[in-house]
């Protein structure tokens, strides 16, 4: 059988809830028992608005958050044991492509930080090129300053970096949730055809439910920390089966008919879009009546 | 024909900084009528912004300079008329629904005194006065009108004690409390979670048909467009490229710029197109 590139195993983690006084009143889940594995060469998309506690993960999958429980194995690897050299095969390409990157760094400073790390021996200015070559921005690059960057370059600059240590696995935190439409699509169009020439693997964490319906192949839906519906993107959109995932896919501002056709339909209440808390809460309630009926 | 209430007309800004002066609008004109839902889009740089500000009459000059063109409400043009005049519009007649709910906030005041606050300004420049307590009526109307279910507890909440939902609820209250005609929003919801966003636009809308507000719609994102507005001006670079119905844009787009931007989005039915021919 193939082995996944990324598994994850029951991972928990709880972060303290303090009052103005730091005593601690309780705690909160930010992940509540989650597995999933992806495939060599596969995008898994993992969808979830904010607190559900998708960014929780990946911070978990970088070495930044000690999970409470629960293992990380990479490439069949526990990522416990894997100490320093861990960050070889994994990499994270971050949200705001304006704050990830050094202001006071040249694009060739930033892009040779993980050489240095770790312990890169060959000719650095050439590699520095290559890596530029593979984002599509010109050699010169090296020389200038984010400040002198439009943000889709700067995403680019940031993606050069994660693959300048030949990762097997990319951490994609909303990549492009700060571009424009369409810098967004080259970024993907790039991501795309990065996956197939080097090899990689994808974690891509997003909000946008349009955009992981076409890059992701596998979905999974995150609400309060627990994956509440898993599977093949195509299948889970079209026929999702969980309440959450409908009410999410019912909320996407589409821009065509055939869209708006395939957005499930969301009881209003009151008038209104429902919250994902009270819409859960109300079938729930309808579960009990009927099973009591039943 | 009837005049529009709002009218645009071959406005051009220009910018002046260190010497140094560029265009950013080059002649825009668009028209919203009484009643209807117009949306601006464009990308970062399109000058959908600047126009907004046009507008409103926020545009800091220097170091903006308009050099040509009108903006007529209601018949009036509001470049020429005087600033008193100009005031008096301003947050009453014509009002603006802000993006950043955080930001647009006082954190240190109560949300009932910051609404009070406003309407009473808005009074002032209209001649009018209302009693404390009128005002606190109103403003407890004006949230019910936003579906705020508890109106008491809110007035009494800081910004911090509500969520990015509730804020930006507030700001479409404070948006309606002297009852405009245009209501003029500026990337509503787009801070928030995708299902408090279509709250947000589903609530926008129906005010907006409810009390036959003409709604202008500054965003950036073609799906916003599409489930919150009939008619549509794409901008790009400054200027108007396209313009139309809103169901004829999205299904037959003639402008080069616009068909890319279209074929830029991603699709929930998947099928994404090759982008490769997108232009900035």
């Amino acid at each position: 059988m193939n082995m996944p590139m990324l598994e994850i195993r029951n991972l928990q983690k709880s972060f303290p809830v303090r009052n103005a006084f730091g005593r601690r009143i309780g705690e909160v889940r930010a992940v509540d028992d989650v597995s999933f594995s992806i495939e060599k060469g596969r995008v898994y998309g993992l969808a979830g608005e904010s607190g559900s506690g998708k960014s929780t993960i990946a911070r978990m999958i970088m070495g930044l958050e000690k999970p409470d429980a629960g293992e990380i194995l990479i490439d069949g690897e526990v990522l416990a044991k894997m100490g320093r050299h861990h960050s070889r095969h994994v990499q994270m390409v971050f949200q705001n492509p304006g704050s990830s990157l050094n202001p006071r760094r040249t694009v060739g400073q930033s892009v040779a930080v993980p050489l240095d790390a770790h312990g890169f021996s060959g000719n650095r200015r050439q590699r520095i090129s290559e890596l530029l070559e593979m984002v599509q921005l010109p050699a010169n690059f090296a020389e200038r300053y984010p400040h002198e960057l439009s943000g889709g370059q700067k995403q680019r600059v940031a993606i050069a970096r994660a693959l300048a240590v030949e990762p097997k696995l990319l951490v994609l935190d909303e990549p492009t949730s700060a571009l424009d439409v369409s810098v967004q699509a080259r970024v993907i169009d790039l991501l795309t055809d990065l996956a197939g020439r080097m090899d990689l693997t994808y974690l891509f964490i997003s909000h946008d439910l349009s955009l992981m319906r076409n890059f992701a192949g596998t979905v999974g839906v995150l609400y309060r920390g627990q994956i509440v519906e898993t599977g093949a993107v195509s299948s889970v959109f079209e026929h999702p089966s969980h309440d959450y995932t409908r009410l999410l896919l019912a909320s996407v501002p589409v821009i065509s008919k055939e869209e708006a056709a395939m957005r499930p339909k969301i009881p209003l209440i009151d008038g209104e879009i429902p919250t994902a808390e009270k819409l859960l809460a109300l079938r729930e309630v309808d579960q009990q009546a009927s099973h009591q009926r039943g | 024909m009837s005049f529009p209430l709002l009218r645009v007309s071959n406005l051009s800004v220009e910018f002046s900084t260190y010497g140094r002066t560029s265009r950013v609008l080059h002649g825009v004109s668009l028209d919203v009528p009484a009643r209807s839902q117009v949306a601006l889009v464009g990308e970062s740089g399109s000058g959908k912004t600047v126009t907004m500000k046009a507008i409103m009459g926020l545009l800091r000059q220097p170091p903006a300079r308009i050099t040509s063109g009108e903006i007529y409400y209601d018949g009036a043009d509001l470049l020429t008329m005087p600033e008193k005049d100009r005031l008096r519009l301003r947050g009453t007649a014509m009002s603006m629904v802000f993006q950043d709910p955080m930001s647009s906030l006082n954190p240190v005041f109560t949300v009932g005194d910051q609404m009070g606050t406003i309407l009473k300004y808005a009074d002032k420049r209209l001649g009018r006065s209302r009693s404390r307590t009128e005002r606190m009526a109103r403003v407890h109307q004006v949230l019910e009108q936003v579906r705020m279910r508890d109106p008491e507890r809110v007035t009494q909440a800081f910004p911090i004690m509500l969520s990015g939902g509730m804020r930006q609820r507030v700001l479409i209250a404070m948006a309606l409390l002297s009852e405009p005609q245009l209501l003029i929003a500026d990337e509503p919801g787009t801070a928030l979670d995708v299902t408090t966003q279509a709250q947000i636009l589903k609530l926008l809308k129906d005010l907006v048909e409810e009390r036959g507000l003409a709604l202008l719609m500054i965003t950036h994102n073609l799906g916003v467009v599409r489930e919150t507005s009939n008619y549509v001006y794409v901008m790009n670079k400054g200027t108007i490229v396209e313009h139309g119905e809103a169901a004829g844009i999205f299904d037959n787009p003639r402008d080069p710029y616009t068909r890319s931007l279209i074929d830029a989005v991603p699709r929930l039915t998947g099928g994404m197109r090759s982008s490769g021919e997108v232009r900035a």
